[in-house]
């Protein structure tokens, strides 16, 4: 098992997920607290095709004075076989120009072919043939920002029979060969373990830890045993438990919540939040950090 | 089959299961693994094809609730269903599919109050969005509160040999007078809004112009202003 050690991505400490119904608190230093960095679905602020923008954009560069904001998009469809949206790249670098974020990350999937948005994260077939597929398409967009981007596992319904590596094994060979960090989703891979029968803790042990830049932590519904991502839920003790023996591994990586729907008010998702600081802060006592030890490299 | 063949059909299937019930033999191709019962690989993949439909019911009935209350829950479902199945995303926000959505229920009821409610609904939305016109440097130049109709080409264009555009000359707030090259439709737009007494008015009475377009003129001229514009004919 590796010990702690410094990733390629600074920790930015505790985020959360920058949604309308928390805009005040989080411009309000007293309230904000213990956020120190935010992450906002990049399509709900894209320019449209039409010249229109959201009208939360503005409210977006209040928050972003405040503090630092990831772009985190849906729509790159990375695991599609159609070509790589090139309007959408140039809108993206727009608002890349307009909030300067700590970085773009996207999911390991496909989000529809032939021009259709399925607006879903569909499932990659985990075989040689996708993963240098998927390859050359990251090295295109980190080519075209100029920047490393994070790809994120996803929360998984079917599996396909002709797949020839797990998930974290097929994430790894990804992140190495493209030279792309990893956006773990802690919930995701407790979904997807669940509903594959998997061992969660396997995948957690075996990924490439350097590599994750950042975390998510997030609810689910459980259906029965099968288990459907939300992202509307407080966080269940079995992902606590993943994320803090991944902490035990790299305790250096920006974490946040991502709470997608059924928004509690904010002094219940800051007690969440507290828990994601006193988790880091007891294994990772930051202010104790030599500021001679660069947090990056 | 191909990575890119089972893509295609992957979708192919998702789609299809907006309209028919689907069959483990419709699944084969995708070689999806097959789980012990309840969640089969049929009931599996439902969870993307039902999450399709969730999600687009989901966000057209926050954007058009006037509709919904109108038609009721159950058609409203049905209507829903009937557009994605026609018209799949090709967008990038859920947001931009209530545009295609009003446009739909325009063609789908015209002359209705369906169709008002929608135009209604779809340019509330949009007037809260800036517009990428908004910000160019002619904003200030539109700035002026009120405008009067001075003269117009429009006649003239109707005789093509006459004149191949149509200009309007308007004067300002300030009686500073301009001059403006418009559209054949925005000219429609500016002789419907001088008939209009009220903004309910004027969407009844231009039914062909679309949503985004009577939102980016309705800010243009200000609803205020459009009350006050006076024709002078050629």
């Amino acid at each position: 098992m590796l010990g702690p050690f410094k990733g390629i991505f600074k920790d930015h400490g505790v985020g959360v997920g920058v949604r309308r119904p928390y805009f005040e608190a989080l411009l309000d230093p007293k309230l904000r607290s213990p956020v120190q960095w935010g992450e906002v679905i990049s399509e709900n602020y894209l320019r449209w095709e039409s010249g229109h923008r959201s009208p939360q954009l503005q409210k977006l560069i209040q928050v972003r004075k405040e503090i630092p904001i990831a772009l985190h998009g849906v729509s790159l469809s990375l695991g599609s076989t159609d070509p790589i949206n090139k309007n959408y790249l140039n809108r993206l670098s727009e608002l890349k120009e307009m909030i300067h974020p700590l970085w773009i990350s996207d999911h390991l999937c496909w989000t529809g072919h032939g021009g259709h948005n399925i607006h879903d994260l569909l499932p990659v077939e985990m075989t040689q043939e996708a993963a240098e597929h998927i390859i050359g398409r990251i090295q295109y967009v980190q080519d075209y920002f100029g920047e490393r981007i994070l790809v994120e596992n996803v929360s998984s319904y079917v599996s396909f029979k002709h797949s020839q590596m797990k998930e974290w094994e097929f994430l790894n060979y990804i992140a190495q060969k493209a030279d792309c960090g990893l956006l773990l989703d802690i919930n995701n891979i407790y979904v997807s373990a669940i509903n594959h029968s998997q061992d969660p803790y396997e995948f957690i042990e075996s990924i490439d830890a350097h590599r994750v830049g950042q975390i998510h932590l997030a609810g689910h519904t459980d259906k029965g045993g099968f288990l459907i991502d939300t992202h509307d839920a407080t966080i269940c003790d079995p992902v606590w438990a993943l994320y803090k023996k991944f902490h035990a591994i790299n305790p250096y990586v920006s974490t946040m919540i991502e709470r997608d729907d059924k928004h509690p008010p904010w002094h219940e998702l800051q007690n969440e939040l507290k828990m994601i600081q006193e988790i880091k802060s007891k294994s990772h006592p930051l202010k104790k950090v030599s500021k001679d030890t660069p947090l990056e490299f | 089959m191909s990575f890119k063949e089972r893509q295609q059909q992957f979708q192919k299937l998702l789609l299809e299961a907006q309209s028919r019930t689907l069959t483990n033999e419709d699944l084969k191709a995708l070689n999806i693994n097959c789980d012990e019962a309840p969640w089969t690989d049929l009931r599996r993949f439902q969870v993307y094809s039902k999450a399709y439909f969730l999600r687009i019911y989901k966000s057209l009935k926050e954007d058009f609730l006037l509709v919904f209350d109108h038609l009721g829950e159950k058609e409203f479902k049905r209507l829903v269903k009937s557009f994605i199945q026609e018209t799949p995303s090709t967008f990038t926000s859920l947001a931009q599919i209530s545009t295609s959505f009003a446009s739909q229920l325009q063609l789908k009821f015209p002359q209705s109050l369906i169709a008002e409610q929608a135009k209604l609904e779809i340019l509330k939305i949009l007037m809260e969005y800036t517009s990428e016109r908004d910000m160019s440097p002619r904003q200030e130049f539109w700035s002026s509160q009120r405008y009067t109709f001075l003269k117009t080409s429009y006649d003239l264009y109707h005789q093509k040999n006459l004149c191949t555009k149509i200009y309007i000359v308007y004067a300002d707030r300030e009686n500073e007078t301009h001059s403006q090259e418009v559209t054949e439709k925005e000219m429609q737009f500016l002789m419907a809004a001088q008939q209009s007494s009220s903004i309910l008015d004027l969407v009844e009475q231009v039914s062909s112009i679309s949503a985004e377009d009577l939102q980016y003129w309705s800010k243009k001229w200000s609803e205020a202003s459009l009350l006050m514009i006076h024709q002078v004919s050629h």
